[in-house]
């Protein structure tokens, strides 16, 4: 059995809007103001081996981005726990958990926002890597040159700022400045949504030979099924806040269990020349500020029975690998 | 049926025979040559389109395909007659049911736009108006083209809304964009664009930003809709497996030039011109999981630096000297439904005429 490189039990993180001036004097004249929370992840527990790809898919609203901001450690969870490399994320000393953090980096959707615009190429890369010691500051050029040359940009242009790249560039740009500190987990959120089908490709094959080059382990955030079947050996599903199934990627695609994921699936455009009829979901995500009690999708769900509006069903295995949160399964 | 095996992997064939595929017999509502359209730089005029040309027949729907810079949405904007400085219209003719539109006064195009003709965006937040409320707004496209009474306006704009799907349009009409979802609000626009029952709907990337599954009711209903209609659509997009499923006809779009047409089962089985079948061999889902996909090398070229010739002979495998020009658009197939602007096509595609 491999061991996990990040684990999360029961991780939890809410976002809450507090009460404004106004409202806050409302109600002491006896308005009912209350403030909205909206729990983005609502205890979600994932297992990522040593360099393996998990794919995380879902509709937007579904928490798929914040489970990885906070595995990546941008975002602090409200509950739960993170380990990283078998220990608890917060029982470590200061320096020990710096290391860890560091050992798990982000790639971003839109590099354009991602970039500093008035930072040349060679300082966005090589910050981070002289910050934290990893390469002494004279010999930043040639550690950063190496980088460009292994996510194919050339290093003649380290000299150039972000807007003088083309939209895969910055892509690279950005898995660059991933690289640098030597991690060994990327979070992927979205990183190849904002390029074209060609380019597209072409960033995809540099993730799947970074990562057996580097054997990084990868949680790859998508709401492109396409995507997260090509490079996942594993896929979850989100739906506003909970993991509803889990299996390994060929299982998911193939004989999917949960009535969201069949949807999701049904949904999925193919490059199939026929008129189809496109028949949808019924209904839309419901308002994660209020979502439905027990089972979240049993509005819309097509075989949701009276225990799915009670009874908020678990996620247990239901078959080697595959696991899925229905009480119907 | 039986049809020869696809030259591409798993791009299946269609397995009925193709009912919905005798569109171009029709009459054409929107003929387009040679429409050309160039942007002012520094560096001197930059053609975004390039000599475009097709029919579209009355409830066929067309889909125009390409990567960014392709000119797709230029070509679209085109159309609609709102290209505005620095870009200017540089020649060609669009005869929408045999009337002239390049040259129209303004007075009279915004009588067509709307009407005859309608467009949607991708982003539905540049659509509406964000401090009006939806049946304000969408009573004023009404009475802006239809001498209507604002009852009357008011039962159509409630009709329409929930022909695309919004629950409780009576309620709902009374409230301002910001407080409908993404999707809401992208049926909001299309229900404004469906209003006059237009000849040719023209959709620019309208569902990219939306969810598969919003992405799926959407096109449900547009199909629908435009097919009561018979609404004659262009879609544009840079996915191919959106308007697999949708269109009849494909266009695919190169640095401003059609570069391949056909029938949308033609052109994804047996794909001719080297970019078209660059494109659907990268498409995520066509590759085995695991394995590199298959790529085009470089990227799109920026317009400023276009050489002479086939723009994207730099990138294809196929390019030989003779690419140095640029290849003319040459027809074949029975009513010359295809085309293809290219010297070294991936099929044989006979005798050319």
């Amino acid at each position: 059995m491999s061991e996990p490189a990040v684990e999360v039990r029961n991780l939890s993180k809410r976002f809450v809007r507090s009460l404004d001036f106004v409202e806050r004097v409302a109600n002491l004249v006896g308005a009912n103001y209350r403030e909205e929370v909206v729990s983005a992840v609502d205890r979600v527990s994932l297992r990522v081996d040593r360099a393996e790809v998990v794919g995380l898919v879902g509709e937007s609203g579904c928490g798929k981005s914040t489970l990885g901001r906070m595995l990546a450690g941008i975002l602090e969870p409200d509950d739960g726990e993170i380990l990283m490399g078998g220990e608890h994320l917060n029982r470590l000393d200061d320096r020990r958990r710096k290391a860890a953090l560091l050992s798990t980096q982000m790639v971003f959707q839109n590099p354009m926002a991602s970039l500093n615009p008035r930072m040349r190429v060679v300082d966005t890369i090589g910050q981070a890597p002289v910050k934290h010691s990893i390469v002494p500051a004279r010999e930043i050029v040639p550690y950063v040159d190496g980088i460009m040359r292994q996510v194919g940009l050339d290093p003649a242009t380290r000299n150039h700022y972000p807007h003088q790249f083309s939209g895969g560039q910055r892509a690279r740009i950005g898995i660059a400045r991933a690289l640098a500190v030597k991690p060994s987990v990327l979070v992927c959120d979205e990183a190849t949504a904002a390029l074209d089908v060609s380019i597209q490709a072409q960033v995809l094959n540099l993730f799947m030979r970074l990562r057996a080059q580097l054997g990084l382990t990868y949680l790859f955030v998508s709401h492109d099924l396409g995507v997260v079947r090509l490079l996942a050996d594993r896929v979850g599903v989100m739906y506003l806040g909970r993991i509803v199934e889990i299996a390994p990627a060929g299982r998911l695609f193939a004989d999917p269990q949960h009535p969201y994921t069949r949807a999701l699936l049904a949904d999925m455009p193919q490059l199939v020349a026929k008129k189809r009829r496109f028949v949808a979901i019924k209904g839309q995500l419901p308002s994660p500020l209020n979502p439905p009690m027990g089972c979240h999708f049993h509005p819309r769900c097509p075989m949701a029975v009276a225990r799915c509006r009670g009874e908020a069903p678990a996620l247990r295995e239901i078959a080697g690998n595959h696991s899925a949160a229905c009480h119907l399964v | 049926m039986t049809t020869s095996a696809p030259s591409v992997a798993r791009v299946l064939p269609s397995q009925e025979t193709s009912s919905h595929h005798t569109a171009p017999l029709r009459n054409a509502v929107l003929k387009v040559r040679d429409l050309s359209v160039a942007f002012a730089s520094r560096g001197g005029a930059l053609t975004a389109v390039d000599g475009v040309s097709f029919n579209l027949a009355a409830g066929e729907v067309m889909g125009i395909v390409g990567e960014s810079g392709s000119g797709k949405s230029v070509t679209g904007l085109a159309l609609m007659g709102l290209i505005g400085w620095p870009g200017r219209l540089t020649g060609g003719s669009v005869m929408l049911e045999g009337e002239e539109l390049i040259g129209m006064p303004e007075s009279e195009l915004r009588r067509i736009r709307g009407r005859r003709m309608a467009m949607i965006l991708q982003d539905p937040t540049s659509t509406l108006n964000p401090v009006l409320r939806i049946d304000t707004q969408m009573i004023e496209a009404i009475r802006a083209h239809d001498t209507v009474s604002e009852r009357a306006a008011r039962e159509r704009v409630c009709e329409m809304l929930s022909r695309v799907g919004i629950p409780s349009p009576r309620e709902r009409m009374l409230n301002y964009p910001h407080q409908f979802s993404g999707g809401m609000r992208q049926r909001i626009a299309i229900a404004i664009a469906l209003l006059h029952r237009p000849a040719v709907l023209i959709a620019d990337e309208a569902t990219t930003a939306l969810d598969v599954s919003i992405q799926a009711q959407i096109l449900a209903e547009v199909q629908s809709l435009a097919e009561e209609a018979g609404t004659a659509m262009i879609w544009i997009t840079h996915d191919l497996s959106v308007v697999a499923g949708l269109a009849d006809r494909i266009a695919v779009m190169y640095a401003g030039r059609l570069v391949e047409t056909g029938r949308v089962d033609q052109l994804l089985e047996a794909p001719a011109h080297p970019y078209t079948a660059g494109l659907i061999a990268c498409v995520p889902s066509h590759n085995i999981p695991g394995t590199e996909v298959a790529q085009i090398p470089g990227s799109t070229p920026s317009l400023a630096r276009l050489k002479a010739g086939c723009a994207f002979a730099p990138r294809c495998r196929r390019s030989t000297a003779v690419c140095g020009q640029v290849p003319p658009l040459v027809s074949w197939g029975e009513a010359s439904e295809r085309s293809i602007r290219c010297f070294h096509p991936v099929i044989d595609i006979g005798a050319r005429s």
